[in-house]
């Protein structure tokens, strides 16, 4: 498959700028302006057009259900600490693998082109296909416990970073790879010392996208039924039309999502300064 | 004139380079073929410096990619110390156009990357230690590249080049990037640089003031096909300055040398 398809797989975080040229508190004040505003508008239309609590419960009552759930020890039952704990280390562990798999096989794929004229039109098949779809499937082969969400984990994280690896090994500089040819380098020199270091943004790029789907697909697994985790939490106050405490969950799971969003960011930062760097 | 000299300097002592009639083709994806260098005689001697200066097209980096062991000539023979070139070579250092060094590696390790790959298992403290003091660059070891100017980044691609201590340094256009002022600099330091190493050095060019003032000899190419359309001795007193060697007549005169040649060769290949 030639470069030109392999950049449209890619999954690329677009230069997102505004434009404008604000101080950062201005921002930070105007962003929160805008979720105070949002909470406004929303217990506005509670109170004034009467929408009832099971549809859309009062923000104090999400805040209430939030609070209750928080306020408890941890080992508690009847918290948020153990579901919590539960989905969050299935995901990182689904994430763990299928990234390692996902750089892997981009490696493999991006260094022989028998290997990718093999694998590349399953592997954008299977890209198109809503992955989602294989949690039933996933379920049978893995059961209700833990095995199935780390395996639906690790399968959504699995792609954007096998997609991500190989296209970033791919767009290595011909020029960097010409020195390294000059220097006589063996094929895994060349990988290790420049290939996947040249690739590191990418990489990443697919890390931050790997980890809200590892996340994504731990949630999924855990509808399908588990014994415990944020999903589980979700779909049994669902049942019990607690209606806050689904506004409450969904919460939580926003915040560990940007959390771990943070986390990355945070490595990259770190460990690839010199692209970090030349953005500014 | 003094174009023809390559023939014979072959036959009166072995060349450290010795190109004959060397040729390199490549075939484009239609199916065609594109002469990149048309059959050339060229040799270098141990120690010497030799310019390369020509237009954009004219195959002098095809010539220097054949010499780094980088491409296969498509015809003729081309040898290094009297052996056949094949593949890269621990006696070729190459310093490339625009530096190319790794943007993750500091400064020193940039330097350090041919003792550590390619058969290489080194820590090599001593000689890199010993290339940044010859270059100026002490204090810069830990220092990554976005860190420096480009007359600093390629004093580190120049290092690199001369890590494993070759017989040859092979610069492709290394100043291309840099200011009028930085260049001058660096093309002192080059010449110094040379007379202190001893080392074989061959330039490629589009400058023919470079060219003029640091080599020993200037071989002059020409575009489409790609060949070698002069060879002119620089005989002028070393070490060159730029206060007093721009204004030599011998400088002038091989200056205006050049420029026709080149002149000649562009209306040639545009009839």
């Amino acid at each position: 498959m030639s470069r030109l398809d392999a950049e449209d797989l890619s999954f690329e975080r677009s230069g997102a700028s505004a434009g404008y040229a604000l101080g950062p508190l201005f921002r930070l004040a105007l962003t929160l302006a805008g979720g105070v505003a949002l909470v406004l508008v929303w217990e506005g239309c509670v109170d004034w057009l009467k929408v009832p609590p099971y549809i859309l419960p009062p923000p104090i009552a999400v805040a209430r259900a939030l609070w209750s759930g928080l306020d408890v020890p941890l080992d508690s039952p009847a918290g948020f600490y153990l579901p919590i704990a539960s989905t969050l280390s299935n995901a990182i562990s689904g994430f763990a693998i299928g990234a390692v798999l996902g750089i892997a096989t981009g490696s493999i794929m991006a260094e022989s082109r028998i290997v990718e004229i093999v694998l590349m039109p399953y592997a954008f098949a299977l890209q198109v296909l809503p992955k989602v779809a294989i949690a039933p499937l996933v379920v049978i082969w893995f059961g209700f416990g833990d095995g199935s969400k780390i395996a639906m984990a690790a399968l959504l994280a699995f792609f954007p970073l096998m997609v991500n690896s190989f296209t970033g090994i791919r767009m290595t500089e011909p020029e960097r790879l010409e020195l390294m040819r000059a220097l006589s380098a063996s094929r895994l020199e060349t990988y290790r010392v420049v290939k996947l270091p040249s690739a590191a943004p990418y990489i990443f790029a697919g890390l931050d996208m790997g980890m809200v789907y590892a996340l994504l697909g731990t949630i999924v697994a855990e509808f399908l039924g588990a014994q415990q985790g944020i999903g589980v939490t979700i779909v049994q106050a669902q049942a019990a039309t607690d209606v806050a405490s689904v506004f409450a969950a969904l919460i939580l799971l926003g915040v560990i999502g940007i959390m771990l969003h943070l986390v990355i960011r945070f490595g990259e930062r770190r460990i690839i300064h010199w692209t970090v760097r030349h953005k500014t | 004139m003094e174009t023809t000299a390559s023939a014979t300097t072959i036959a009166a002592r072995a060349p450290l380079i010795a190109a004959t009639g060397v040729a390199k083709t490549y075939r484009t994806a239609d199916g065609g073929t594109i002469e990149a260098l048309a059959p050339s005689n060229l040799s270098i001697d141990d120690g010497e410096f030799v310019a390369i200066v020509g237009p954009t097209g004219c195959g002098k980096s095809t010539l220097m990619r054949l010499i780094a062991g980088l491409v296969e000539p498509s015809v003729g023979r081309l040898a290094l110390g009297g052996r056949r070139i094949a593949g890269a070579s621990r006696e070729v250092g190459v310093a490339f156009q625009n530096a190319t060094l790794l943007p993750w590696l500091t400064v020193a390790d940039n330097v350090r990357l041919p003792l550590r790959v390619g058969g290489w298992r080194t820590a090599g403290n001593d000689r890199v230690g010993e290339l940044l003091a010859m270059t100026g660059l002490v204090g810069f070891e830990n220092k990554y590249p976005y860190e420096l100017s480009g007359g600093m980044q390629q004093r580190v691609a120049i290092c690199r080049a001369l890590a494993r201590d070759p017989k040859v340094l092979l610069m492709d256009e290394p100043f291309g990037a840099l200011d009028a002022l930085t260049r001058e600099r660096m093309n002192l330091e080059l010449q110094q640089l040379w007379s202190v190493s001893g080392k074989t050095v061959v330039l490629i060019t589009h400058s023919i003031a470079e060219a003029v003032f640091l080599g020993d000899r200037v071989v002059v190419m020409s575009a489409r096909p790609g060949r070698i359309v002069g060879d002119l001795r620089i005989d002028l007193p070393r070490p060159r300055s730029f206060e007093t060697t721009p204004g030599e007549p011998t400088y002038l005169r091989l200056t205006r040398e050049i420029r026709a040649l080149l002149d000649r060769g562009a209306s040639a290949a545009t009839p």
